[in-house]
């Protein structure tokens, strides 16, 4: 009988202690709202703190209202992946912070209710990116030529849904961050059209380096899972990476599902010109992505080795 | 007797008028597009069916070609009810029948509480058991659109109890397959219910003798046990009332049969978010379903299913091991906790662990609730029980904690209501496990899904709106350019008012915050640029905002900053 009545009091405690993870839950307080001054400390620490290649994030729960004063200063909702940015910072919630993976390296407290957290990922100790195109797509980034290097059209003028437009040219051409379904899984990316008969010219400026050091692009692309199943027979689409009129590597994007990606080292200090062009443009939806890093060079010569990899 | 009996029917008319409050206050979901006129149409034909023409192929195709994806049993009830309750409108009309649905489950779960516990321990479980099943946010959002998940939860535990009801009663038996064929002809969900039913005839039935009866000296025989009549009934008079009922299998039978099987094994994917990761194909892991039921029902619901799993043991355990014994007594409780028991996991296993998507919170396994909620009422039956063999104290203490239970459940429910207990932000509902709303969203759960175009959202925009205004949403506009025509053809939309899908001629721009959608993040970024005019937070979290579109008068008068501008629940 004893052993019955104890199972009694703890099923009620079981019970009682449910209501109250409930109850707790519906009884909190809402969230102190953003003051501007919270989020004034917020910009300039972040500003102050994180370096360049550091993206921000901001926690989803934050009220669009002051959200804009954080996009301002490059910040997104949107957790980067841990290749394109091993480490980041959050401004976040003190009382409901952000689940990511990842270490946190450092918090460092803002008015209430904010928070600014730094977050390191594995792989971090790779050197941060000189060079994102998804984080640096910037006005004029992008231009359309004519076969023999005439310039047709710069990317520069903005457009409403976001990126850069190329005056004269068709609306699909233009240069945009956007997110694709490759083989299934959802890619951030920039979105590069290639138009048949002209060339797609994307000139990465020339990053300096320090002595005993060179430059390592990883350039890749997809064709959208969508794009694959609307034009069947579409045509492949050609990269040119060239280095002081040098072709430097090439890569095929063929007419099916999935990403395809190389990497090459180059010479720092000199522009980096990436080429794309194809046969034939009809549903061509194709996103790119490039990273440039900062490498020790190899002590032998032995710069061109290019490594080509068609992912899963 | 007769007052308990009164008293159970009036649990049950107490649930159906709660569940019909605040149907008016529900939004659209992207579904109801499909199943409301597909739902005229199939009734249309049934009104007609004195036509020469009624059973020809070509009026036939033309009835039940619209969504002949799915089966027609809840969208015969959407179009029946449509009629009848046309003075609803053409959005709630119709949705009267999900209502009654969900009254249904209710009713099957009094009833089942009452046959198998007898009247007055049944009228106390059932009870618990109706009331955990209303407090429910997100079944009770459900019960009120006009979508397949609720009827089909409804028919599959009609069919469950019948097929159980079929253990005494041989008319029971027989009707199983009626009730059985009704659950195949409303939603995919219900072939599965064979699974957990045959578990339970495997565990409860007897085994046969291996020596003849009279103790003679002849050779044992292996045989298998024998099955009940339910058994032959849902095998072979299911798929005939499945057959019977769906006229666009009339035709073409096999070649139809063979693509409305094939469309579900090769659903489109559809975009789900858990735990931050954005699911599409591959699908989430095997273990999202369990985890949604887990963080979206009532935590005291949970705890009293579980203390009635645990209660229940000597029951299901006597039923097991005492198959044999011809004692009825003790029988029926125990055939009702691995009833509810088997029942609820393999609503939920399917989903689990059929490889196939997962998507939209707890919708593919509606039918897992009513069971959920079953096994709760006979927890909270038990716990008190159990009170009464001790003192006063304990009767006070079970009578406390079952009332706090209660009452934490309710809360939640109308914590994600906009007017009482109406659950319109059911589909936002997360319980107090995971720290509600803000927490899950915070921990990479998606806050809404379902491109519900929310009433008050509707509402705001006719009272806010400019003249002629265009409005665009992003990120999923082409959904609401479904549910909103329903709005306009039941005239609850401004008249001046048009949806477009060019966001560059749009006057208003509704960001509804889904982070499943890839664009979302640009979208919210673009937009920091502009204006907000209105943004619902529920809970600290966002939910939708209304931005100053490229074509929003420069000369209009924003809504000034207070309630209209921001609201907080």
């Amino acid at each position: 009988m004893g052993g019955v009545k104890q199972l009694f009091w703890v099923l009620c405690a079981f019970v009682a202690v449910a209501a109250a993870v409930e109850g707790a839950a519906l009884l909190r307080p809402g969230p102190v709202q953003v003051t501007a001054r919270a989020l004034v400390a917020a910009v300039e620490r972040v500003e102050k703190l994180r370096k360049p290649t550091e993206p921000l994030v901001y926690s989803p729960l934050l009220s669009p209202r002051v959200v804009p004063a954080l996009v301002e200063i490059g910040g997104t909702v949107e957790v980067p992946s841990a290749r394109r940015a091993p480490v980041f910072w959050i401004v976040d919630f003190r009382d409901e912070p952000l689940r990511v993976e990842g270490r946190q390296t450092r918090q460092v407290e803002l008015p209430e209710p904010l928070v600014l957290r730094r977050i390191e990922r594995e792989g971090s100790g790779e050197a941060p990116a000189a060079f994102d195109l998804v984080r640096d797509l910037r006005a004029g980034l992008f231009r359309v030529e004519a076969r023999g290097g005439r310039v047709v059209s710069r990317c520069d003028a903005p457009r409403p849904a976001g990126g850069f437009s190329c005056p004269g040219q068709p609306g699909w051409v233009h240069a945009a961050r956007v997110s694709h379904i490759i083989e299934g899984d959802s890619r951030r990316c920039v979105w590069a059209h290639p138009i048949a008969g002209k060339e797609l010219v994307i000139e990465i400026p020339a990053i300096p380096v320090p002595p005993g050091h060179e430059l390592e692009l990883t350039f890749g692309a997809a064709l959208s899972d969508s794009a694959v199943r609307q034009a069947p027979n579409g045509a492949p689409i050609q990269h040119r990476i060239r280095q002081a009129s040098r072709t430097r590597s090439v890569l095929t994007v063929p007419n099916r599902k999935g990403w395809r990606e190389q990497t090459v080292r180059l010479q720092g200090g000199l522009p980096i010109v990436w080429t794309i062009t194809t046969g034939a443009d009809g549903a061509r939806h194709q996103c790119v992505d490039g990273l440039v890093r900062i490498v020790p060079a190899p002590t032998k010569a032995g710069g061109e080795r290019t490594k080509e990899r068609v992912l899963p | 007797m007769k007052l308990r009996a009164v008293a159970a029917v009036a649990v049950v008319v107490a649930y159906g008028v709660l569940c019909a409050r605040g149907l008016s206050e529900i939004g659209l979901t992207d579904d109801d597009d499909f199943y409301l006129p597909a739902g005229a149409s199939y009734a249309d034909w049934l009104f007609d069916l004195t036509a020469s023409d009624a059973f020809t192929q070509g009026r036939i195709d033309r009835a039940f070609g619209p969504n002949h994806e799915h089966p027609p049993v809840a969208k015969y009830g959407f179009g029946l009810f449509g009629k009848l309750f046309g003075f609803l409108g053409p959005i709630d009309g119709p949705r009267v029948f999900a209502v009654f649905a969900s009254t249904l489950c209710a009713a099957v779960s009094m009833a089942l509480a009452v046959f198998q516990l007898g009247l007055t321990r049944g009228l106390f479980a059932g009870t618990a058991a109706v009331v955990a099943l209303a407090s429910m946010p997100r079944f009770q959002f459900h019960s009120r659109v006009g979508t397949l998940d609720v009827p089909v939860a409804a028919f599959v535990l009609l069919a469950a109890a019948v097929a159980l009801w079929g253990e005494r009663s041989r008319w029971a038996g027989r009707l199983a397959g009626v009730a059985f064929g009704l659950a195949l002809a409303t939603k995919l969900n219900a072939p599965f219910l064979l699974v957990p039913m045959f578990l339970f005839w495997w565990l409860t039935r007897p085994w046969p003798r291996l020596h003849e009866p009279g103790g003679g000296p002849g050779r044992p025989r292996l045989r298998l046990k024998p099955l009940p009549t339910a058994f032959f009934s849902m095998v072979l008079l299911g798929p005939l009332v499945f057959w019977v009922s769906w006229p666009w299998l009339w035709f073409d039978t096999w070649d139809r049969l063979r693509e409305y099987v094939s469309f579900h094994l090769n659903h489109y994917p559809i975009l789900f978010y858990y735990f931050g990761e954005r699911y599409d194909q591959p699908f989430a892991p095997w273990h999202a379903p369990f985890v949604m039921a887990g963080i979206t029902t009532p935590v005291a619901v949970m705890a009293l299913a579980a203390v009635g799993a645990v209660l229940g043991v000597p029951a299901a355990g006597r039923r097991v091991l005492r198959r044999d014994w011809p004692v009825e007594r003790e029988r029926p409780e125990g055939d009702l906790v691995w009833f509810s028991v088997l029942n609820a996991f393999f609503a939920v296993a399917p989903v689990a662990f059929s490889g196939g998507p997962k998507y939209g919170g707890v919708k593919l396994f509606m039918p897992f609730f009513p069971f959920l909620a079953l096994l709760a009422g006979y927890g909270a039956l038990r716990l008190w029980e159990l009170a009464c063999r001790f003192g006063r104290a304990e009767r006070v203490a079970a009578a406390v904690v079952l009332a706090l239970g209660a009452g934490s459940a309710f809360g939640y429910r109308a914590a994600y209501s906009h007017r009482g207990f109406d659950a319109a932000y059911g589909l936002s509902a997360y319980n107090g496990w995971i720290g509600g709303v803000r927490g899950a969203t915070a921990s990479g759960f998606e806050r809404q899904y379902y491109d519900v175009a929310f009433r008050d959202q509707l509402r705001w925009l006719n009272a806010h709106a400019p003249e002629r205004a265009r409005v665009h949403f992003v990120p999923n506009h082409k959904e609401y350019v479904r549910t909103y025509k329903w709005f306009r053809k039941a005239g609850l939309l401004r008249e001046d008012l048009r949806l477009t899908t060019s966001e560059g001629s749009a006057h208003l721009v509704v960001l509804t915050h889904e982070r499943r959608f890839p664009r979302y993040a640009s979208d919210f970024v673009r937009l920091s640029e502009r204006q907000i005019l209105f943004d619902r937070s529920l809970r600290g979290t966002p939910l939708w905002t209304v931005y100053a579109g490229s074509r929003y008068p420069p000369s209009a008068e924003a809504p000034a900053d207070g309630p209209a501008a921001s609201e907080r629940r």
